[in-house]
């Protein structure tokens, strides 16, 4: 090792070994983005990158032909593409320094590769995952990293890895895959084949990488044994820690005990399952495979870490914090919850999980007043460990509890992090929909230990004695109606039945200790004012348009949204033929849809800034970095968008978004795509031309012409996002007859733009 | 005082309707709502005998997936008039120009005025030759002596009306120039089915009976406009 290499490993150990300081002092996180300078194969077009494939790949060498080597260099480039980026990828940062550590040290041990043959990723992903792709690129989930018990684990997954890479499997398994053949049944049974086949290639990456590149190094062999328990148990958190009610517990409240599940069932064990549809084997099949293999050598070290332990530890812990983020962006709020709720247990101070897990329960309690928790949270019945106890707390709570729960939560983070603008908007939101839904008025809450303080809240002409459950039964037949009347207009419509006055509320504890504060009742009053206001505007005019029988769109606002600048990321480009994906010019057509929207917009007079991955420079990070972070978070959008476009939710990662917006000076992002699509002309349409052909002989090749070309549609869709009001403002969806020729897509362009000049 | 209140009433309306298309103004191709068309029509009949038109258009978006506007079409033929003589026939041959306008009402099938269009036509045709025999009888001759010995002091006319419609396709060509193709099926008021039953209302010369020459008309123009292949090329302003 030279010097120079000594003093670069001598500075990675120190930044590594800083994390912990960094993690400690600024007591809070990053989620992971891009450092350094980017990539090549970020920045190469995949146009670029399917002819050079074409022209290095050699037939005789794959053994197979020079169509599917073609067919096969497009569909890899594309997806790799779309993955590099897509905004899930990260590079330069220290988890990738340590994996290229890691790997080149494999890499070294293994005949028939070199080091500059092979690139490795992480993926912001939280699935337990490895994969490589024809091109020698390794991608490391961060899901593995936050698994892996040690280095030697990680070690061998490069290992096997590089096996796939070395002897072409992706290749041939698409080969194998793709394999025509007209009839149904040997279709499926070329399909069964293939997957056969993708399972041996993962007994030989098994056994190969272990042989040719593993055992060549000091690592201790039975963590490729462990190795295999750590994929096995892969669906179960990093951790398994009891989960108590007492997260949510204060002196005043004690979560009832019906919501807490008594007892999780054993985790099973999950290793009799049928493999045949799988494209990799049954993990205990893979274990007792190399368990011969294993046991027939002896480890000369039986290191668990050659690079650094301590950075290996440091990087695991950045994976699980990192996961909370990731399981959040993918719409997983009961899992990024629990995964705060074990690291909280070891850093309680630390910011960026606190923020998380108060994410996570606002999330939830917006899925279940929208009645969409079945969307993100699965049965408990179908889940193992102590993950069963948080999927049950959050099915059987009622909304009232999990709502009053998230919005206590967030005015405990408002009241810590008072500068928090992000924070406070998940407050307002959630306040302003519990109020919206159930119409309590701060009163309905208990005071702490049950006694009424009279506040400014409760108007003397309001105000009423309530009774002990005694004092009620007393009470005449009619004395108990006006009682629950006025009992009713005092609390809400949430008791018209005498029945339920007396009924354990446990709910109406929650806020029993805010009620104390003043700010608190003030802020709720506010939000309840706002509410009401609103709420009475609307019956006004919902009269109003019953007796003049017109229709009225009722605006939040009167002011209009004046869109005169917006960002456009990333727009998209999708051509299917006969039902069939292509992908033939694709960046073309991206280049002039995208350039057809900033000319039409400038048009109608709205100045559209175009990010693109395609336009960055190499030293650009932050400008990767931003994009990554605005296709990330328009995904997660998606995911919390209904089919009517509307949002159940503000997005978990605005909350990064509003310092991108504020550098770009913008107020409104938007998104578009365009869908090509080439279908089969249907049966009525094909003997109109052939009727219209014979009628009008002169034209017949235009009506012969339109039974062969089949339908054209065009599908556009486009939304813009008001970040102010964390609001979808705009979304538009049109599917119409014709090509996308330039006039078309102008066309529809200029459609969204003239819409939009008008809100 | 009766034509001013139309007047008033006339803006009144066209405001209101004007307001109308300002709140809900429709797309247009980037914003742009007027085309200007030259219009060219071609029909074959049975015996290969084709007509062809020329004339002009123009059409205004008003809603997203509508638009209205106007065309005029002219139509010169010489049509050749077969009289039996004895044992022979005869031929003799007239001029016959036809004017034709239309109100056409275009509806998209996505977006006006890209792509493919459906277009209702009602039209007003206006006929006449300036050598038909005003009398009635048709010269007698040859194929090559068209013109008559002697003209009618005036024209033989006819008027008609008829609908079409149109199937087509718009396309426009860097931002400006339009292009327009279709198919158009027409039908016409007065036509060899129903020409009887106008007879008496449809004779329009002042000089006597023509009949026959609105028998030709109507047998002409049902043919002209049963089914012709549209084309055209503009401008979008």
């Amino acid at each position: 090792m030279d010097l120079f290499s000594t003093m670069k490993h001598s500075l990675f150990i120190l930044l590594i070994v800083s994390l912990p300081f960094w993690l400690g002092a600024q007591n809070s996180y990053f989620p992971m983005q891009c450092e350094g300078e980017i990539p090549s194969d970020f920045l190469e077009s995949t146009s670029t990158k399917i002819d050079k494939d074409n022209h290095t790949k050699n037939k005789k060498e794959l053994g197979i032909s020079r169509k599917e080597i073609k067919d096969f260099n497009a569909i890899n480039n594309y997806y790799v593409d779309l993955l590099l980026k897509g905004g899930q990828i990260v590079f330069g940062t220290d988890m990738n320094d340590y994996v290229n550590k890691v790997g080149g040290l494999v890499i070294d041990n293994f005949d028939g590769i070199e080091r500059d043959d092979i690139h490795f990723y992480i993926v912001k992903s939280s699935s337990v995952n490895a994969f490589t792709t024809e091109n020698g690129i390794i991608f490391i989930n961060v899901g593995l990293i936050a698994q892996l018990e040690n280095e030697a684990q990680l070690a061998y997954v490069i290992a096997h890895e590089l096996v796939h890479y070395k002897y072409h499997h992706a290749i041939n398994t698409y080969t194998r895959k793709t394999t025509r053949s007209s009839s149904s049944i040997t279709r499926n049974k070329k399909t069964v084949d293939a997957l056969e086949y993708s399972r041996e290639q993962e007994f030989l990456a098994d056994s190969i990488g272990f042989v040719d590149a593993f055992m060549k190094l000091d690592y201790d062999f039975n963590q490729v044994l462990n190795l295999f328990d750590v994929l096995l148990y892969s669906n179960l958190p990093f951790d398994e820690i009891e989960f108590r009610s007492d997260f949510f517990n204060d002196t005043n409240y004690v979560v009832d005990a019906d919501y807490m599940l008594g007892k999780v069932d054993l985790i099973s064990n999950p290793d009799e399952y049928d493999d045949t549809y799988l494209t990799h084997p049954n993990i205990k099949r893979r274990r007792n495979r190399m368990i011969d293999l294993v046991t027939n050598f002896e480890s000369k070290k039986k290191d668990k870490f050659i690079i650094n332990e301590d950075i290996f530890k440091e990087l695991q812990k950045q994976a699980r914090f990192e996961m909370s983020n990731l399981y959040i962006i993918d719409f997983e709020y009961a899992k990024a919850f629990y995964n705060s709720y074990l690291l909280l247990r070891k850093y309680p101070d630390n910011k960026y999980l606190n923020k998380t897990i108060t994410y996570s329960l606002y999330a939830l309690a917006q899925l279940k007043l929208n009645d969409k928790l079945g969307k993100s949270v699965t049965h408990y019945s179908r889940v193992e460990g102590n993950s069963q106890r948080v999927n049950y707390f959050f099915i059987e709570a009622k909304t009232k509890d999990v709502g009053f729960l998230a919005l206590k939560r967030l005015w405990k983070y408002k009241q810590q992090f008072p500068a928090d603008k992000y924070m406070s908007d998940l407050l307002d939101d959630i306040t302003y929909n519990l109020i919206d839904e159930y119409h309590f008025k701060v009163g309905h809450f208990y005071s702490p230990l049950h006694q009424r303080v009279e506040g400014d809240s409760i108007s003397k002409e309001d105000e009423f004695k309530e009774l002990s459950k005694t004092e009620y039964e007393d009470l005449s037949k009619y004395d108990k109606i006006r009682y629950d009347k006025k009992y009713e207009k005092y609390f809400g419509s949430d008791h018209n039945q005498s029945s339920s006055v007396f009924k354990t509320e446990n709910y109406r504890y929650i806020l029993s200790t805010e009620t104390t504060d003043d700010d608190f009742k003030k802020y709720y009053s506010s939000i309840y004012n706002k509410v009401e206001k609103k709420k009475a505007v609307e019956e006004i005019l919902e009269s109003v348009v019953t007796e003049a029988n017109v229709t009225v769109t009722i605006r939040e606002t009167s002011d209009t949204l004046n869109i005169d600048k917006m960002i456009l990321v990333n727009p998209v480009y999708y051509y299917v033929k006969r039902g069939e994906f292509k992908i033939n010019n694709f960046e073309e057509k991206e280049t002039q849809i995208s350039e057809s929207f900033v000319h039409v917009a400038k048009a109608g007079g709205i100045d559209v800034t175009l990010v693109d991955v395609l336009d960055i420079r190499r030293n650009n990070v932050a400008k990767f970095n931003d994009i990554a972070f605005m296709n990330s978070w328009l995904v997660e959008l998606e995911n919390v968008t209904t089919s009517y476009g509307n949002s159940i939710m503000i997005p978990w990662q605005t909350n990064y978004l509003y310092k991108i917006m504020d550098k770009y000076d913008m107020r409104y992002i938007s998104s578009y795509g365009v869908l090509d699509e080439k279908g089969f002309i249907n049966p009525i349409q094909k003997y109109m031309n052939v009727i219209g052909a014979a009628l009008f002989f002169p034209a017949s090749p235009y009506f012969i012409a339109n039974i062969f070309r089949g339908n054209n549609t065009v599908e556009h869709l486009f939304y813009c996002v008001d970040l102010k009001t964390n609001k979808i403002v705009y979304y538009n969806r049109e599917q119409i007859e014709g090509k996308s020729n330039k006039d078309f897509i102008d066309l529809l362009n200029y459609n969204v733009i003239n819409d939009l000049n008008k809100l | 005082m009766k034509r001013l209140i139309i007047i008033i009433s006339a803006i009144i309306i066209g405001g209101l309707y004007g307001g109308v298309v300002a709140q809900d103004r429709p797309p247009g191709y980037i914003g742009k709502r007027i085309l200007i068309n030259a219009d060219a029509t071609l029909s074959a009949t049975y015996d290969l005998d084709m007509w062809f038109k020329y004339g002009a258009s123009a059409q205004y978006i008003l809603k997203k997936k509508f638009s209205m506007g106007a065309g005029y079409l002219f139509i010169s033929k010489n049509v050749l008039t077969p009289s039996r003589s004895d044992n022979f026939y005869n031929y003799s041959a007239f001029d016959l120009y036809t004017h034709m306008v239309s109100v056409d009402f275009y509806f998209y099938n996505g977006i006006a005025p890209v792509g493919k269009y459906f277009k209702v036509s009602p039209f007003y045709m206006y006929n006449y030759s300036p050598n038909y025999y005003a009398n009635g009888t048709l010269k007698e001759g040859n194929l090559d002596e068209y013109s008559a010995p002697n003209y009618a002091e005036e024209y033989a006319t006819c008027n008609n009306w008829g609908l079409s419609i149109l199937w087509g396709r718009q396309r426009i060509i860097k931002e400006i120039i339009v292009i327009n193709y279709g198919v158009k099926l027409g039908v016409t008021l007065l036509n060899p089915l129903t020409q009887k039953f106008f007879s008496d209302d449809l004779e329009t010369s002042e000089s006597g009976s023509n009949m026959s020459f609105m028998e030709y008309v109507s047998e002409q123009n049902f043919v002209s406009t049963s089914i012709s292949f549209h084309m055209s090329i503009g401008i979008i302003l």
